[in-house]
């Protein structure tokens, strides 16, 4: 009698079993995805950046040593190539980036042009304080390198010249930073697999979520006026001096899909947040946020070449932008993060 | 009945008890107190999900005095001493504490605050007490049995309803949430790949139910209690090792002890007096015990509450209940769900055609924001206070200021429960403002559809 219930309740579990895992992969394993991203693609990514700022400073430095405007531009063309490399690895606030606080320091924006020419005047500063992470970095360049009359009043103005060198060299010294402890971090964050809210996987997922939302906010939403009566306001647009704001945005997009699909940057892919909804039978998310990217990138190379142009002119493609965004993160934070079982704080918690 | 509850039993156990849960208070306190929870939970959030409306924190750092009299009040229940006093403050305080923000339930603390409630009205510093060593005259050897049975019969419906909430069909056939939660070790070397797979889900849900319906039941009895008590200590410890709950599981084993008899906590409890260099008193008298009317009926209002609470929602749509979660608190519905949600707020103007979206990341911490998108009370709490906040608030843009006057608060939000894609929960069209919450399913909600 006693097998009989054993036997019944096989049959019950295995009929579950076909319904709900047929295509289910028990064998995938995130440290692999963990590898993956390290080795192929944050390391590379990091280091790409770190090119790049350092040809920023030799362009400097060129510069600094007998000023002309075409050593301007090419420190423009340098800063550029930086800016677009850094929408790479923002998204990875956490760890040796964090300990830099880079995300922050380096891509605040609106940058508070008031504050930079107090800082100008005064010649009394402290970068590093909290009230000046909207006076540095990325966007504060933006505005001293592409503002109306940049050479004169960078060569005229000693005050100018000095707060441009120590911004690049600050950025410098960071990225120079993140990459070194990187290199050290690696071997914790690739065996970083559990889903406690401290776990390297978690802090993968959770950082690339939320940089999904904060590009949505900062670079469409609060131009849009989204949160405040669809009003638009250019003046919150990012890059809004060299009007590279186009290109930053594409290229965040670009990096989410790369993450989200385990690219390498180094030519070498492997496996992925993808992969691991595929693993889990997810199938019907994964296919929506894979096929999403693409409609994005679409969607962003329909915009005008400026994004302040956009705003005016074609408002209606960059709500419709927005839109897609904003429902595309029911797939990516709901099903997806809940997928994976990840937990976003770190008290206790009876799962009720 | 009466004369049951008022039978003479050792005070042993539930002195042990005593200190058992006064010392994983202490050790509970002090934990919140240097994970920096304090701050993070009850200082730093700009709004508070309140239970009891007009309760609200203390103003910032003061919200560390209801942790530090919780401290003393938990060293005073170790120690018995002044134990009205400890008990009476652990309770206040702990309560307190607990109704300040709904994101911070746990079914656990709100068990402590019973227990801590219990403790305040029984005599655990009759014996082996600071008390009772500067007051011999108080100490009592017997106690009337319904003091531990009590407490006892706290654990059993714990343990039992927590069963009673697994029988449903995402536990037991879609071992849901658990398969969710447990292939997240599926890189743990040598046994990752079985936690990947559905059958070990299958395997832990049903033990888990059966162990939770019947654990009560074997610790009653005597030849079975060894066996019992092996059990719940290998079941709380793997839930430690698997799920973040924090002390609990050690809570749970060591409460439990109570239903050990006098002969168990003798031995250890001896130990702890010569320690302290307490003695029983020679002349110590008889305790008799009359039957109490009072104390009786109290017995049975308790014991009718703990048993009508958890079963409440069956009065409910108990079919949807993780969906409207109505009923759903005070209940014992622990580990149940997995539950995740998405939701944005719009503040309209009527007069101006006006729209707000809202971020909620500007009102609410991480933490508030998730448990408020998938409960449906903390949804209206949010939304009136949005009301209150944006009603004739002037709104700041790059062409010129307006005002709102009156607005609407709507929301989007999309649900996925227990591996679920997610669906709509709530539809953008409903004025949440001009909703009222009431204790049956909200009609705002959008229907569930349960299929996986």
């Amino acid at each position: 009698m006693k097998y009989y219930w054993i036997i019944a309740i096989c049959i019950l579990f295995s009929s579950c079993r076909d319904k709900m895992g047929g295509m289910k992969d028990d064998t995938f394993k995130k440290t692999e995805l963990l590898s993956q991203l390290a080795d192929n693609y944050i390391l590379p990514e990091y280091a790409s950046l770190q090119s790049h700022v350092d040809e920023l400073v030799t362009s400097w430095n060129a510069f600094e040593n007998q000023p002309s405007e075409t050593k301007l531009d090419s420190i423009r063309a340098q800063w550029k190539r930086a800016y677009i490399r850094f929408q790479y690895v923002k998204m990875f606030d956490f760890g040796p980036g964090m300990n830099q606080n880079l995300a922050m320091s380096l891509g605040t924006f609106p940058t508070d042009t008031l504050a930079i020419e107090t800082n100008i005047n005064t010649g009394n500063y402290n970068l590093t304080s909290i009230s000046n992470y909207d006076a540095i970095g990325f966007p504060a360049l933006d505005y001293l390198l592409f503002s109306k009359n940049a050479y004169t009043d960078i060569t005229t103005t000693l005050n100018r010249k000095v707060y441009v060198r120590e911004l690049i060299l600050k950025m410098k010294a960071e990225i120079d930073k993140t990459c070194t402890e990187w290199n050290t971090y690696r071997s914790a964050f690739v065996d970083g697999t559990s889903n406690a809210s401290t776990s390297p996987f978690s802090l993968v997922v959770n950082n690339y979520i939320h940089d999904y939302e904060t590009l949505k906010w900062t670079k469409l939403g609060y131009p849009l006026g989204a949160n405040s009566g669809n009003v638009k306001n250019p003046a919150l647009l990012e890059a809004r001096k060299s009007g590279i704001g186009k290109e930053l945005l594409r290229a965040n997009v670009l990096a989410l899909q790369q993450i989200y699909l385990g690219k390498g940057s180094n030519g070498k892919d492997g496996k992925s947040m993808h992969d691991y909804l595929l693993a889990l039978a997810k199938t019907t998310t994964a296919t929506t946020i894979e096929t999403n990217w693409g409609v994005f990138l679409t969607q962003i190379d329909a915009l005008p070449t400026s994004l302040e142009t956009a705003l005016n002119t074609d408002t209606q493609k960059m709500i419709d932008l927005y839109n897609a965004i904003h429902f595309n993160t029911i797939a990516l934070k709901t099903d997806m993060v809940s997928a994976f079982g990840i937990l976003i704080t770190y008290s206790d918690n009876d799962g009720d | 009945m009466k004369k049951y509850l008022f039978k003479e039993t050792s005070i042993l156990p539930l002195v042990g008890f005593r200190i058992i849960f006064g010392l994983l208070m202490v050790i509970g306190t002090l934990r919140f107190l240097f994970n920096g929870w304090v701050h993070q939970l009850y200082i730093q959030p700009k709004f508070y999900f309140g239970f009891i409306e007009g309760i609200s924190p203390l103003p910032g750092n003061w919200m560390y005095l209801p942790f530090i009299l919780l401290l003393i009040g938990a060293i005073g229940i170790v120690l018995g001493a002044f134990y009205r006093f400890s008990t009476t403050l652990a309770f206040i305080s702990f309560t307190y504490i607990e109704v300040l923000d709904k994101t911070n339930y746990l079914n656990h603390y709100y068990f402590v605050s019973l227990v801590l409630f219990l403790l305040c009205l029984v005599p655990a510093n009759a014996y082996l007490s600071w008390d009772s060593k500067r007051n011999t005259s108080i100490q009592k050897t017997v106690v009337p049995l319904w003091t531990i049975r009590i407490v006892q019969l706290q654990l059993a419906v714990v343990y039992f309803f927590a069963g009673v909430a697994k029988i449903n069909p995402d536990w037991l056939l879609h071992a849901q949430p658990l398969a969710i939660w447990l292939q997240a070790y599926r890189d743990l070397p040598i046994v990752g790949d079985y936690f990947a797979t559905s059958w070990l889900a299958f395997a832990f849900s049903w033990f888990g139910c059966i162990y939770d319906l019947t654990i009560p039941f074997f610790l009653l009895g005597n030849k079975t209690r060894p066996y019992a008590y092996f059990f719940v200590v290998v079941f709380h410890i793997v839930t430690w090792l698997l799920f973040p709950i924090g002390v609990f599981p050690w809570v749970m084993i060591f409460s439990t002890l109570i239903f050990f008899p006098a002969t168990f906590h003798e031995k250890w409890l001896s130990k702890v007096a010569t320690w302290f260099r307490w003695e029983k008193d020679k002349n110590i008298l008889p305790s008799h015990y009359q039957t109490n009317k009072i104390i009786t009926l109290f017995v049975l209002v308790y014991v009718f509450l703990q048993l009508f609470l958890p079963i409440r929602c069956f009065f409910n749509h108990p079919q949807t209940l993780f969906w409207h979660e109505e009923g759903m608190r005070f209940s014992w519905r622990v580990m149940l769900m997995h539950k995740e949600g998405f939701a944005t707020f719009y503040v309209k103007d009527k007069n101006s055609k006006r729209e707000i979206q809202v971020r909620n990341e500007d009102f609410l911490t991480v933490g508030q924001i998730d448990q408020m998108a998938t409960q449906p009370d903390m949804i209206k709490q949010y939304a009136d206070h949005l009301y209150r906040t944006f009603n004739d608030s002037i709104i700041q843009t790059s062409q010129g200021s307006f005002q709102l006057k009156n607005p609407s608060i709507h929301a989007e939000i999309f649900v996925s429960l227990n591996g679920r894609n997610a669906q709509l929960f709530l539809a953008k069209k409903h004025s949440l403002q001009e909703k009222k919450y009431t204790t049956n399913p909200q009609q705002w909600l959008a229907k569930y559809n349960s299929k996986l």
